[in-house]
This record gives structure tokens, C-alpha cells and sequence, in this order.
């Protein structure tokens, strides 16, 4: 009797609770969030690290893993306005659909959007976390950033290429491999950024020699900027506004290893600054920027082309490489004439207590960020390496907040200003990977990410580094084979003719102001 | 069943059979003499396992699925019978294809024993570990496509067509191989533009009656209804010249390569620099194989014979031919030959003769094969293999050879162990499975150090070869020739517990050769002793997508999950106790000297015997007997009961010079090495001045006595043999 009663009940029951089940799952449609879902009160566990951010609105997806247990995952990234995205996986990768992605952020441009994360183990119910917030920029990042991907390097190389990224999508283009020449090593890749015609890079060739590789509108050439007076070849090229002259250090440099802490390091053994004139094939440069007692460095132009901002040291013996510390100055420069006005120290080495490297100046030429490491000029291999910001207009410094307990250094601003992507290693400490943040008005930093990869898991399987990062406002595309053709026709270079200038006083310069410290030979 | 087909059958039969033969003997070979593992270690392709590592290795190099494939396949090679078997799968398709092929464009019998050139080329190139399975893959990619054109019925323009696509697949799968196919597919165009030659006449060797070989491959080739001579040349020149012109533009345009790459990559060509006869003949013997098939030359000589020898040739043509008789089942006769024998050779003569026509391609290719094993790079080779391997016996077991060997007194052996094999292409072999193959320098460096870890380097290293002027810790890349020599540094410096130095080795390395495992595994473990377990998390990461280190890797994946120091681990904890305490700047070329590092590595830690051995070995290598008496205070600190063999033998060299015994605190020389010193002395005086012109005689009479001890080597700046070396020539009693 009692049995067939509770079969009868079972019969009811067993299929009323079926019925209920399946009405719960209708409800969940898969779509937003799950309709039955407890919350926790802690954000989820994500890499890469794309939590609580200010974005650009034309940034490409921030696609990520969550490294939360469960066998089913859900992300539901919402807005105030325009439909929101939902990502049902079964693996914890999480890709975000390139159109939809785009329409929401265009739609919030200026508010915030959400991103919240559900995970669920075996049927469970879901646990939804504490959603993350990100606050989407006004102002867009320039559309491209070009870097240069290398193995990590110490004194050789293996393969080299230039690199263009699309920010707003997950497109490489490769710009330059060094298999297309010959293996040499390339670096040192610049742009005018209001010429993007206009490329130069060095290329240090076996077969012949150091060459500027200059790609213009007017032709491609392989430029030897080596004169009698300076053989040395040029590096860290920065292109004056009006593309028609390009700053550089020409330098002798040295590494040398470390038995404690971070191996590598890098010395100057002579370094000046000098400027190749593209219309008149001329190299020339001025006493203040080619001391023969001071190593200067590191050239950067104000935006209006005024200005030509360098970092200077004393020059001292290898054996004192830890006191080489140096300062920043600036020096006046007349485009049209040609002239030089007199070097101003900006800040000392003393007064930061530090070494200071790698200054570029923001567009609207207010803020200056540069790079304090303890002493050299090679931020890159000091862990200790952070950015810093000067205010240009109150010559106020200060220590920016998204810096690392590692080498945070090369930096490159957005044309409007307000992004700035800068190389760290504070993901591992070996490789240098690109991050973005959002500059305000007042110079404060906010939390800055990773370049975002179609593959969430790019990063942990990588080993690849990505260093002299470039942001450019339009893509450098035909400069690939034009950089190409100026290498395979570089046997016989155009020779720079040198041309000393006149003094900041108006005499001309007896001497030419290319030099050679004593016990290094050229 | 027919009597021919019975005979067919039989004919079948005996083909397959020595195919089976010729196979099976190719993978014993392949299993016992070049050792598949050997030809991984030396090759070590980069093969990591993903859709994306796939996708970009389709379009990163032309053949980058051949690549991609054979880098999979090669992971094989980790069991020697499975490597061996995939090796062998892959020169017999190779030999088979060849063979297919030549009886396509109408080659005799004889003549189809050709395809044991490029068999024996692919094997002599084995034998040197030069070969890389993606060479192997691609030509038998380029002779598939070859065998299906030669089978086209289409009409000329067609087949240009056919030709010049199939070109472009090849070129796209398997890389520049498609020059060969280019060149096979316009060969046989041309060919068919010429009339077959009545060969009848010509004294071929005999083959086997069809009747027991089965019937004779109808030629494929030309095909039916062939249109004229000119038209054929003519489709052949396109194809040619098509076929040359799809690798450069591509690679110039497409994949934006260089010209070395543009015409060499994926084949045996690659790595083989300055290039050897093998591997141009190679490919040479392909096309070579169709033109001698075509009947031409033969057909040529024999009308120049006929012209220049006329009565000789009427004569020859009166005698009668046993392979040219008429097959008793209508079988077609080759080359159209309406003889037949008046006076038939016995059978069994005749099969004595099919046989040795079908053994002697055989037994010539097995020779030459046999001829170019070299015994000498196989030991420099494993004993590499077992070092990085960390098993020190059979290291030592491997470097027997050396021990005994002759090696250094041969100019030859020593120049061709010269240099790394991969010196030749830096850096443009990165990241492709170009051959490590090490040096007789690798080969020193190697035993000393199997030797120290085994604490027998200051009693055994000069048992060993040794050179005076080499670097006891490292292989300098300027010696070598390549970079790549920094790898072979990696092991001794951070078992000496230089870490940082050992980064800057194995980086390099890395940027060098690519991802290869054993590099990533170094790497993975220099970033935990660096403590930068993040980056040694993304090392494994990758090493767990390669087949053969996935379990090693998540196996060290869960244990930094756990404790990202591993300092469970007692290899780590060794190193650690050995590291750097106090920052030193090295050389500016980012050296420090032997002596001062090793030293440093001292302060560092008192109790580092492996710096202590190494330093000590370094004092006896640069003939220091001061500081190796010096050292002798610290034996006891070290462990030895002891004071070892060479280091006794620097003491008495040194009381000798300087007439006094230094103070061994302690120690004692051992009586056995007083009276081996003595009669070493006596030796020297009997012969004279070894500084003198007959300085060859005096050392190969003290070679079999002296050739392990410390005195040889401070003699003549090397050392030869053991204890138990073979007894001293005859003549050897005179000079003494």
C-alpha cells in the first residue's frame, strides 16, 4: 500500500520537477545573465589583468581567460546603451565578437560599460562575480602601433621584423623582416608623425656597414650618415615636425654582464647628437649637443620643432658606469635657419636622483614623460627603470602611478595626448610587452593594460619581445617594400656631406665637433 | 592461371621481394648505424603542437607544411625502431618513386636500378646527420606529382599548364623541391621530342627474361599521339624556365626571403655548405636518370661506335643477344627488338646473370653507403647526446672511441670535426632544423665535464684529448665559428652556479636556433633561479606543447604552482648554493676569464668542488704547476682522500724544476706515480730533446706509455692514449 502511494507521488512529482527544471532553462536563454545565479562579492580572476580599466573606444576586444574553476563560462558585457554582448563558452578563453564589441563601445564612448563573469561547475548553479567596470575614453588612440619583435636579446639576434599593429582589430602587418635582409639586425624605426610617408630605420649590415634606411615620398634610399668627422653610425632617429630634418645619436655603445641581478647592461662609450637634413643630404650638429666631455642622447623634438630636448652626461670611464648619470636639456633651434640658441639644463640627474632617458614630449607640448632609472641610459635593462612626468608649464615632476616594481620605459604618446603606451616587463621580468594607459588632463595616469591579443592566451606561450613601441595615427603600409628596395640597392650609399654649423654666438666652429674620448679609438 | 600470368606473379614476387630486402636493410641501417636519436638530437626540430603553430608554419616559408610535418614526425625519433621505421618509409618511398618513375618515361630494367643513386645519395647524406626529414618529405612531394605527369594523356599545352600548377602546389607545400619537379616534368617534353634510338644492339647488361621479371612497364611516356618535336621542346623549355621563375618570385615577392632560401630551403642542400657531392647528385641524378632512360646517350654511343668502328660493329650485331629473345608469351620485347637467340645460354647461366644484374646496383649502393659512415662524428655525436642527457656513464662509454683514437693526429678527422656544423649559415638558420653537429672541442668539453661530475676530472682528463690553449669551461664562439657554441656553456656554467652567465648563453642560443626544447628546458631553469617564475611559466607553456615534453613539463608546471622557488628540487638547490652572492661586471665582451670566474665562484661558495676541479684543470691545462701545488691545501675541504693522478703528476714535474717538494699538507704522492715519473724521466733522456727537430719520433715513442699523463700533454700540448694503449711499434724498442 505504501508503496503504490509513493509511486503515485513519485509519478507527480519526479515529472512536476522536470517541468520546473526545464521551465528554469528556458528562462535562461543563454543570453545576459543567468537568470538563477548566486553572486560573490569579489571580482574575478582574469589574464590578462583587463579589470576596472579606461579604455580607448576604439580599442579591439580586451579578450581574456578566467582563471576560475568551472566546466561552463558566461561573460556579459553590458552598457547604458546599445545591446550588450554575451559569451557562452565551454573553455575558460574568452573571445569577444570584433563587430559587436565595436558597436558597444561606440555607443558608450564617454560612459562605462560592464563586464560580468559567470562560472558554473557540471550543471551547478552559476556564481556570478563582481562586475568589472570599464570607463570608456572620450578620446581614441591613435589607430596603429608599430613595434619591433625580437627574441630577448643580449649580444645576437636571430630574427628581427617590424611590426604594424592595428589597434582597433587584431591585424599585424609585418613592416620590415630582417630575413628580407639578409639577417641583418634593424632598429631604431621612426616616423614623422605628421609625415607618415616619411620612415627611417637603421640597419647594422655585415655586408655593408651601418646604413639609415629613409623612406620618403620623393624615393627610398639607404643613407650613410657616417662622415669622416663621425663614422659612427645614427640611432634613435626623431623626426623633426616639419619632415625634413632627423635628429639622431650617433654612438659608440658596449654591454657588458652582470654576475648579480639583471645581466645585461649597456654603456656609451662616445655619444653625440647630430641632424641629417634630407633636402640638402647634409649631416650637421653644434658644439652644445656633441661635447667632447659630455655623452648626449636620446633627441626629441617639441611639437612645434622649437625645441630639441636631449639627455647629456659627463663622460667617464667604463669602471665608473654606475656614476654615469644623465641630466635632461634642451636646446633652441631655428627650422628655417638652422641656427642653435643657447642648451638649458631642464632637470639634473642630481636633483631627480636618478638617470634620465628616453624624453618625449606630449603633443600639446605640456607634459614631458621620461624614463629614471639609477644610472646609464639603457631603462630597459634597470628593473628598477619607472616614468616619470614633467610639467612643462611648472616644471613640476612627478612619479607616475602606472608604474611596476619592474623596468617600466620606452614610451610613445597618442597624437591626441591622452594615451601613452610605454614597454614593461612586469608581467614576467624577462619579456617586454606593450601597455596602454589613459593620460589625463592634469598628467595622471590610469591603470594601464596589455596590448589586447585575439588569443587570450598569447601572452603565456610567447617569447617573443616587443620593444620600441610607436604609436602611429595612420598605417604605414608602402613602406615595407620601399625599405626593402632602399637595402637592396644599398651597396653603393648616398655619402652625407658634413657641414659644421655656426656656434650659438654666431662663429663659426674651428674644430669639427665630432670627437673621440681618449682610449677609445673610433 | 595462364602460364604469364604465372609468371607475372613470380615476377611480382621476386620485385617485391627485393624491395623487402633493400628496405629492410635500409632500416637496420637507419636503426643501428645512424641511430635516429642521434639525428633528433642533432637536428632538434621545433615542433609545437596547435592550430596556430600550424596555420603560421603554413605561411611563414614556402614548404612550411613539409616543414611543420616532418618537425611532428621527427619527434618520432625518440624511439629509435619508430624513427627508423618513419625514416625508412620515407627514403623507400623516395627509391620506389624514382624507380616508378624511370619506368614511366620507358626505362629497361637495367636501367631502373638508377633509382639506387639517389637512394644511396640519400643515405651517404644521412650518414653525415646533414639530412633533415623535411628534405626527405619534400623530394618525395616533388616526385609524386612528376610520376602523375608523366602518366597525363593531355594534350601539350595542357600538360604545360598541369606542369607549371603543380609547380606552384609543390612550391607552396614543400618549397623550392619544386624546381626539381619543374625540371623532371620539362626533361620529359624535350625527351619526347626525340625518336627512340634502336638500342637493341647495344651490349645492355642482361637482365632477367620477362618471363621471370614479369612484363616489361609499357613506357608511359610520351604519350599516345604526340604532336611535334618542336612543340614537345618547346613545352619543355616553358616548363623549365616557368619552374625556375615560381621560386623566386614567390620567394622575393611572397614570402619576402632571401635568395639562399629562395632556392635551397626544405632540401638536402640547406645545411650542406660548402655542398656535397651527395646532395648535388642528389637531385642532379633525378633528371640525369631520365635522359639515360630516354635511350639517347646510348643510343648516341653506339652510332658514334657504329661510325668509328664500323666491322665492329657488324660484328657485334652477329652475336647474339640472350636478353633481347623473344618472350615465349608474346610479351612485348623492349626497345622493339625483333632478335631472338639461335643459341639460347643455358638457364642457369642466365639466372646466375639476372641475378647478379639485379644484386651488383644493390651491393655498389651498399657500398658506398658503407663507405661514408663515419665512426668518428657518430661518437663525438652521442657522447653530445648522453651529456645533455645528463647520463654520464654512457657519456663516457661513448667517448671511448676518443680515448683510443688517432682522431687528433688525423688532419682529415680533425678538419672535418673542425667546426660546428651549424657555423656555417649564422644567422640565418634560426629556428629551422638546421644540424648541430659538434666539434672535437664539443667532443674535450663534454668528457671533462661527464668527467667532473663524476669527480674523476683531475685523475682521467688527460686520458682523453686535450688541447693546450682551449678554455676548460667554455667553447668560445670566436673559436668555433658560431654562436650556437654558447649552448654547449650553458650546462658547466650553471652547474658551476654562474647563473646570470648562463642566462646570457642560453638567450642567445635561443635567439639563434628558436624555441628548441632543450633550450626552453635551460631556460625554464634559469628563471626559477633567477626568480622569475612567471617567465618560466611561459617556457613551459610552450615545452608542454611539444609531444615528447609534455609530461616533464606539467609535472614542473604543478610543482611552481606549488613553490615557485622549486626548492624541492635538489639540482636547483645545488646551483642555488653555488650562485653569486656579490655583483661582479664581467669582460666588456661579457666574459670573465676562466681563472677569475672560477675563483669568484669560490668566494662565493668554499665549498664548490666543480669550481675547484675546473680551476685546477685549468692550472694543469695552462701548464700552472705553482698553482696547482698551491691548491693542493684545499684537497681535504673538497672531499679527496687523495691528491688525484694529474695533480701528483704536476707536483713531481714542478719538484723537478724547481728541485723541491712543495708542502701537501699532509698529502702524499703515490708510489706508483714516483715510478711511472721516474721511468718517464729515464724515457726522456734515453731519446733526447723532445724541443728538438725529431720532435714526432720522441712523442710517438712515449705516445703508448705516457699519452695519459700530465708530462705528455706539457710536451706536446696534447694528449693520445691511455694506460692500456696497444703495445708500442716494433721499432719503438730501438729508439728507447
Amino acid at each position: 500500500m505504501k508503496l503504490r502511494w509513493f509511486i503515485r507521488v513519485a509519478t507527480f512529482i519526479i515529472p512536476a520537477l522536470m517541468a520546473l527544471i526545464a521551465l528554469f532553462r528556458l528562462a535562461d536563454d543563454g543570453l545576459g545573465r543567468p537568470s538563477n545565479h548566486v553572486r560573490t562579492d569579489r571580482f574575478p580572476a582574469i589574464s590578462p589583468d583587463y579589470a576596472n580599466l579606461v579604455i580607448p573606444p576604439n580599442i579591439a576586444p580586451l579578450n581574456f581567460v578566467i582563471q576560475e574553476p568551472g566546466t561552463e563560462f558566461r561573460v556579459f558585457i553590458f552598457g547604458l546603451r546599445g545591446p550588450g554582448i554575451t559569451v557562452n563558452s565551454r573553455r575558460p578563453r574568452i573571445t569577444i565578437p570584433l563587430q559587436d564589441w565595436r558597436a558597444l563601445l561606440e555607443a558608450n564612448t564617454g560612459a562605462s560599460i560592464r563586464v560580468e563573469v559567470f562560472t558554473r561547475e557540471d550543471g551547478r548553479q552559476w556564481i556570478g562575480f563582481k562586475p568589472l567596470v570599464h570607463t570608456v575614453a572620450n578620446e581614441p588612440i591613435d589607430g596603429y602601433l608599430v613595434y619591433r619583435r625580437i627574441d630577448p636579446v643580449f649580444r645576437c639576434w636571430g630574427n628581427i621584423s617590424i611590426q604594424q599593429r592595428d589597434l582597433t582589430s587584431f591585424n599585424e602587418t609585418c613592416l620590415l623582416a630582417n630575413r628580407s635582409v639578409q639577417y641583418d639586425c634593424i632598429n631604431c624605426h621612426s616616423f614623422s608623425r605628421e609625415h607618415p610617408d616619411r620612415m627611417a630605420l637603421l640597419v647594422r649590415s655585415e655586408a655593408i656597414g651601418p646604413r639609415m634606411l629613409l623612406s620618403t615620398e620623393r624615393g627610398n634610399t639607404a643613407v650613410s650618415t657616417a662622415t669622416k668627422s663621425n663614422p659612427l653610425p645614427s640611432s634613435y632617429h626623431a623626426w623633426h615636425p616639419n619632415g625634413r630634418v632627423i635628429a639622431f645619436a650617433a654612438m659608440r655603445v658596449t654591454q657588458f654582464f652582470h654576475a648579480v641581478g639583471e645581466t645585461r647592461d649597456v654603456f656609451d662609450l662616445v655619444s653625440d647628437l647630430g641632424l641629417y637634413v634630407l633636402d640638402s643630404h647634409m649631416v650637421t650638429t653644434a658644439p652644445a649637443i656633441s661635447r667632447p666631455d659630455r655623452l648626449e642622447t636620446y633627441p626629441a623634438w617639441s611639437p612645434d620643432g622649437k625645441f630639441l630636448y636631449f639627455c647629456s652626461a659627463p663622460q667617464l670611464p667604463i669602471e665608473r658606469y654606475r656614476e654615469v648619470r644623465y641630466d635632461l636639456l634642451r636646446i633652441p633651434y631655428d627650422p628655417q635657419s638652422g641656427d642653435w640658441g643657447e642648451p638649458e639644463t631642464l632637470l639634473s640627474a642630481d636633483a631627480l636622483g636618478g638617470s634620465i632617458t628616453h624624453p618625449r614630449i606630449s603633443p600639446d607640448g605640456r607634459f614631458l614623460m621620461f624614463c629614471r632609472c639609477d644610472y646609464g641610459n639603457f631603462s630597459i635593462y634597470r628593473p628598477e627603470s619607472d616614468l616619470y612626468l614633467l610639467d612643462l608649464e611648472t616644471r613640476a615632476t612627478h612619479k607616475m602611478e602606472l608604474n611596476s616594481d619592474r623596468s617600466d620605459s620606452y614610451h610613445t604618446w597618442s597624437s591626441n595626448g591622452r594615451w601613452v603606451v610605454f614597454s614593461s616587463k612586469r608581467r614576467d621580468g624577462l619579456l617586454t610587452h606593450p601597455w596602454v594607459s589613459y593620460v589625463d588632463k592634469n598628467g595622471r595616469a590610469h591603470k594601464p593594460f596589455i596590448l589586447p591579443q585575439q588569443d587570450p592566451e598569447y601572452y603565456d606561450f610567447s617569447l617573443k619581445v616587443f620593444n620600441v613601441p610607436e604609436l602611429s595615427a595612420h598605417p604605414l603600409h608602402g613602406h615595407a617594400d620601399r625599405l626593402r628596395d632602399a637595402f637592396r640597392h644599398s651597396a653603393d650609399p648616398p655619402q652625407a656631406a658634413f657641414e659644421p654649423t655656426t656656434q650659438p654666438g654666431g662663429s663659426a666652429d674651428p674644430e669639427p665637433p665630432w670627437h673621440a674620448p681618449a682610449g677609445h679609438p673610433q | 592461371m595462364s602460364a604469364a600470368s604465372n609468371a607475372t606473379g613470380g615476377g611480382s614476387l621476386r620485385r617485391l621481394i627485393r624491395q623487402a630486402v633493400v628496405l629492410g636493410l635500409l632500416y637496420l641501417h637507419v636503426f643501428w648505424v645512424v641511430d635516429p636519436r642521434l639525428l633528433l638530437h642533432s637536428q632538434s626540430p621545433a615542433f609545437f603542437a596547435g592550430w596556430t603553430e600550424f596555420t603560421e608554419s603554413l605561411g611563414a616559408w614556402p614548404g612550411g607544411l613539409i616543414e611543420y610535418a616532418a618537425a611532428g614526425l621527427a619527434q618520432t625519433f625518440a624511439f629509435p625502431w619508430l624513427g627508423a621505421a618513419v625514416l625508412t618509409v620515407g627514403i623507400g618511398l623516395a627509391w620506389v618513386l624514382t624507380e616508378r618513375l624511370l619506368a614511366a618515361a620507358g626505362a629497361s630494367r637495367f636501367m631502373r636500378d638508377w633509382a639506387f643513386v639517389p637512394l644511396a645519395c640519400l643515405l651517404v647524406l644521412l650518414n653525415r646527420y646533414t639530412l633533415s626529414l623535411g628534405a626527405i618529405l619534400s623530394l618525395v612531394v616533388a616526385l609524386l606529382p612528376a610520376l602523375m605527369y608523366a602518366r597525363l594523356p593531355f594534350r601539350q599545352s595542357a600538360r604545360v599548364l598541369t606542369a607549371v600548377g603543380m609547380c606552384i602546389v609543390v612550391y607552396v607545400l614543400a618549397g623550392p623541391v619544386s624546381i626539381l619537379l619543374a625540371c623532371l616534368c620539362g626533361m620529359m617534353e624535350i625527351l619526347s621530342a626525340f625518336p627512340k634510338p634502336d638500342t637493341s644492339r647495344i651490349d645492355w647488361p642482361e637482365s632477367p627474361p620477362l618471363s621471370e621479371t614479369g612484363p616489361a612497364t609499357a613506357p608511359t611516356w610520351p604519350p599516345p599521339g604526340v604532336i611535334s618535336p618542336a612543340w614537345s621542346i618547346a613545352a619543355g623549355m616553358s616548363i623549365l624556365l616557368l619552374g625556375a621563375a615560381i621560386p623566386y618570385l614567390a620567394g622575393t615577392h611572397v614570402y619576402r626571403i632571401g635568395v639562399h632560401d629562395t632556392w635551397t630551403r626544405q632540401t638536402a642542400l640547406e645545411h650542406d655548405r660548402p655542398p656535397l657531392i651527395a646532395s648535388i647528385a642528389l637531385y642532379a641524378s633525378l633528371p640525369l636518370g631520365l635522359i639515360l632512360a630516354s635511350g639517347l646517350p646510348a643510343g648516341l654511343i653506339h652510332r658514334m661506335k657504329a661510325r668509328l668502328f664500323p666491322n665492329a660493329g657488324r660484328r657485334r650485331s652477329d652475336r647474339p643477344s640472350i636478353a633481347r629473345k623473344k618472350s615465349p608469351h608474346g610479351s612485348a620485347q623492349p626497345r622493339g627488338s625483333k632478335e631472338t637467340s639461335p643459341t639460347p645460354a643455358p638457364a642457369f647461366l642466365a639466372r646466375f646473370r639476372a641475378f647478379l644484374a639485379s644484386a651488383l646496383p644493390l651491393l655498389a649502393g651498399a657500398a658506398v653507403v658503407w663507405i661514408t659512415v663515419e665512426p668518428d662524428r657518430a661518437a663525438v655525436l652521442r657522447l653530445d647526446y648522453h651529456v645533455r642527457n645528463r647520463q654520464w656513464d654512457a657519456a663516457l662509454a661513448a667517448a671511448e672511441p676518443l680515448r683510443w683514437s688517432r682522431a687528433m693526429l688525423d688532419p682529415d678527422v680533425e678538419q672535418r670535426l673542425a667546426t660546428l656544423g651549424f657555423a656555417s649559415r649564422f644567422p640565418a638558420e634560426a629556428q629551422t632544423p638546421a644540424p648541430l653537429l659538434p666539434s672535437l672541442n664539443v667532443a674535450i668539453h663534454n668528457v671533462n665535464f661527464a668527467l667532473a661530475q663524476q669527480g674523476r676530472l683531475l685523475d682521467c682528463m688527460f686520458e682523453y684529448p686535450q688541447r693546450m690553449g682551449a678554455s676548460v669551461v667554455r667553447l668560445l664562439p670566436d673559436d668555433e665559428g658560431a654562436y650556437v657554441a654558447h649552448s654547449y656553456n650553458f650546462d658547466i656554467l650553471l652547474e658551476l652556479g654562474h647563473v646570470n652567465e648562463a642566462e646570457r648563453v642560453v638567450c642567445e642560443s635561443f635567439a639563434n636556433v628558436g624555441p628548441r626544447p632543450w633550450l626552453l628546458k635551460r631556460l625554464t631553469r634559469v628563471n626559477v633561479l633567477t626568480g622569475r617564475p612567471q617567465a618560466a611559466h611561459v617556457c613551459l607553456n610552450r615545452l608542454a606543447r611539444v609531444p615528447g615534453w609534455r609530461a616533464w613539463a606539467e609535472t614542473i608546471r604543478a610543482e611552481l604552482n606549488k613553490d615557485p622557488a622549486l626548492s624541492g628540487r635538489p639540482d636547483l638547490q645545488r646551483i642555488r648554493s653555488r650562485m653569486y652572492r656579490q655583483d661582479h661586471v664581467g669582460h666588456l665582451e661579457g666574459m670573465h676569464p676562466d681563472e677569475q670566474m672560477l675563483r669568484y665562484l669560490l668566494v662565493a661558495n668554499p665549498h664548490n668542488r666543480l669550481a675547484f676541479d675546473y680551476l685546477t684543470a685549468h692550472y694543469l691545462l695552462t701548464l700552472r704547476d705553482d698553482k696547482v701545488a698551491e691548491n693542493m691545501r684545499y684537497l681535504a675541504d673538497f672531499g679527496y682522500t687523495h691528491v688525484p693522478r694529474h695533480a701528483e703528476e704536476s707536483i713531481l714535474l714542478l719538484a723537478k724544476l724547481t728541485r723541491q717538494m712543495p708542502d701537501l699538507r699532509g698529502f702524499t704522492i703515490r708510489p706508483e706515480t714516483i715510478r711511472r715519473f721516474e721511468a718517464f724521466t729515464r724515457d726522456l733522456d734515453l731519446l733526447g730533446d723532445p724541443g728538438g727537430r725529431d720532435n714526432l719520433r720522441i712523442r710517438d715513442a712515449l705516445m703508448a706509455r705516457y699519452g695519459d699523463t700530465y708530462w705528455f700533454y706539457a710536451l706536446f700540448g696534447h694528449t693520445f692514449f691511455g694506460r692500456n694503449a696497444p703495445p708500442p711499434p716494433a721499432d719503438q724498442g730501438r729508439d728507447q
